[in-house]
């Protein structure tokens, strides 16, 4: 677990580079997250958000940077060993444990850390929390499609995470269901626990939610700081609706 | 569904049937039944790497052929106890299987596959190679006098196969091992140390196979690099989990019954029917029952509960 010193961030990352052959995914990326605080990094698709997300899970190495997690390094380390440092994730399209229960799912995660026991616990707190509770016994399935992505939500929980890493738990969700989640993250706030959201299309979602937005557009920072003045900026208008007209 | 109390019964006149029969049927009975019980005991080892976390090897007689070499040759030159020697054999597989698992399982689906049945011909060809190991020729150990030891330790090992693979199925160990197999990389990121999973599900994989191969060398008094590194036992194993249902505690016991007592009859009518009879049920398990056997009965014994209910 990480020690909960307010004089670093949680997370910082220091000008990261990755590149895919001669595609610059993320070009000299720096930010920083504070415990309980909500970030969005929005931007279309392509801009490097999934990356942003797999380098801080540890799927992709960095060409040239750094990421530390409570003031550690953690670039090189591997992705289950940065779960159990405290960073939980979701994945953009769920990938449920299709032969587990829904409990089953939760308990693998929450296996990370302490007895079989205490794992169950969590999970089903985990369960309780995402509004899966009824479902435990269930097949992922017999789950819809927000179900799903409440699942996932759930196993990242479950791993009893610092740092959330929510990437595009809202696309696919009708009104009603993603007021729900967006209570659900509310929720966890109040918790401590800290959130980096990508966002590709339901930006005013989960704009409501964000302590601070940052846009990405080809590997890039555009523009940074509170939601609705990013939003009102000239550079991320261009990037969303095209360049207007000299 | 059987009641607990029922199974448990059922379980203890079986095992004491299976106690008292070499000492009241007759050898070729024995035999056979001896034969099940290593066709159980390889089927539940390939069952744990490639039924839980979907990793099919086809090259687990890698290890079967290494424990029957290692078993025969201290044996003959150390004059070891046969049993002593057979599970000398298979911890001392352990190593290698860490290391090679550990290379080996860097490689997914396929790949994996193919990689474990090239693992196989070059052991086969490595050990021909040794001259202690007299090359193609084989190597003749003392004839023994009485199968029944054998029958005990292949049936003790079928039966611990079951228990183990049992405890394994629900505990945090087999949970991560079905994770791995029904999304690896989501695993990982949910805290699961994937490779140390996998490794140590295969070294599980090849320990097994390796003391079976050593039982067997001594049973058979006679082993040749061909024949305890005969890619055959590994499609009867295959094809027995894959019939049984892959990932089940009960799969791999009813796969080696099935199959075995199927095989028996044809290979005695047809001996060289029998390699295509297995390819047969693999083809025809793999199109029509991909969930085994096990999930079909007791998804029916579980709608006829709900029907009477």
């Amino acid at each position: 677990m990480i020690a909960a010193d307010t004089r670093i961030p949680l997370l910082a990352l220091r000008g990261v580079t990755r590149s895919f052959g001669g595609v610059v995914a993320v070009r000299d990326l720096s930010l920083d997250i504070n415990a309980g605080e909500f970030l969005s990094i929005i931007g279309p698709n392509g801009a490097g958000k999934s990356t942003v997300f797999n380098i801080i899970s540890g799927f992709h190495r960095p060409d040239r940077g750094s990421v530390l997690l409570a003031g550690k390094n953690i670039v090189g380390f591997r992705p289950h060993t940065i779960a159990q440092l405290g960073v939980g994730r979701t994945f953009q399209i769920p990938q449920p444990f299709a032969e587990l229960t829904v409990l089953e799912n939760a308990v693998v995660a929450a296996l990370v850390r302490g007895t079989h026991a205490e794992a169950r616990a969590r999970a089903r707190r985990a369960l309780e929390i995402t509004g899966l509770h009824d479902d435990a016994q269930r097949m992922p399935r017999a789950l819809t499609v927000a179900d799903l992505k409440r699942l996932e939500i759930a196993r990242a929980l479950a791993t009893g995470p610092k740092l959330l890493l929510l990437d595009e738990v809202m696309a696919g969700l009708n009104p009603v269901e993603m007021a729900k989640i967006i209570e659900m993250i509310r929720s966890l706030r109040s918790e401590g626990i800290a959130s980096v959201a990508g966002v590709e299309h339901v930006i005013a979602a989960v704009v409501q939610l964000s302590d601070r937005i940052l846009v990405l557009d080809h590997g890039q920072v555009i523009a940074e700081g509170d939601p609705q003045e990013v939003l009102a900026s000239r550079a991320v208008i261009d990037v969303y609706l095209g360049h207007a007209p000299a | 569904m059987m009641r607990r109390s029922n199974i448990i019964l059922a379980a203890a006149i079986a095992i004491v049937a299976l106690g008292v029969l070499p000492f009241v049927t007759t050898p070729y009975v024995t035999a056979f039944v001896l034969s099940v019980f290593l066709s159980i005991g390889l089927t539940y080892a390939w069952n744990l790497l490639s039924g839980y976390t979907g990793y099919l090897s086809f090259g687990q007689v890698t290890f079967f052929g290494l424990g029957a070499y290692a078993t025969a040759l201290m044996i003959i030159n150390w004059h070891v106890p046969w049993y002593l020697a057979a599970l000398i054999s298979g911890i001392a597989v352990a190593p290698f299987a860490a290391i090679l698992g550990a290379i080996m399982l860097r490689l997914r689906g396929p790949f994996f596959a193919i990689g474990m049945l090239g693992c196989a011909q070059i052991a086969q060809r490595v050990i021909a190679a040794i001259p202690a190991t007299r090359g193609g020729s084989g190597l003749y150990l003392p004839p023994i006098d009485s199968i029944v030891g054998v029958y005990f330790a292949m049936g003790i090992i079928a039966l611990g196969m079951l228990l183990l693979t049992g405890a394994i199925h629900s505990s945090a160990f087999g949970l991560r091992l079905r994770s791995i197999r029904d999304a690896e990389d989501a695993a990982e990121v949910l805290g699961v140390d994937t490779t140390r999973t996998k490794v140590i599900a295969f070294v599980i994989a090849s320990m097994v196979p390796a003391m079976l191969g050593g039982i067997d060398a001594w049973y058979l008094s006679y082993i040749s690099p061909s024949g305890v590194f005969n890619n055959a036992i590994d499609l009867q194993t295959v094809a027995m989990g894959v019939l049984g249902g892959l990932g089940t505690v009960w799969g791999p016991l009813v796969g080696a019954l099935v199959l075995g007592v199927v095989g028996e009859v044809f290979w005695a009518q047809f001996p060289q029917l029998h390699l295509g009879l297995l390819g047969l049920v693999i083809a025809l398990a793999v199109l029509f029952l991909r969930r085994g056997l096990v999930p079909i009965v007791v998804a029916a014994l579980h709608a006829r509960r709900k029907a009477y209910a």
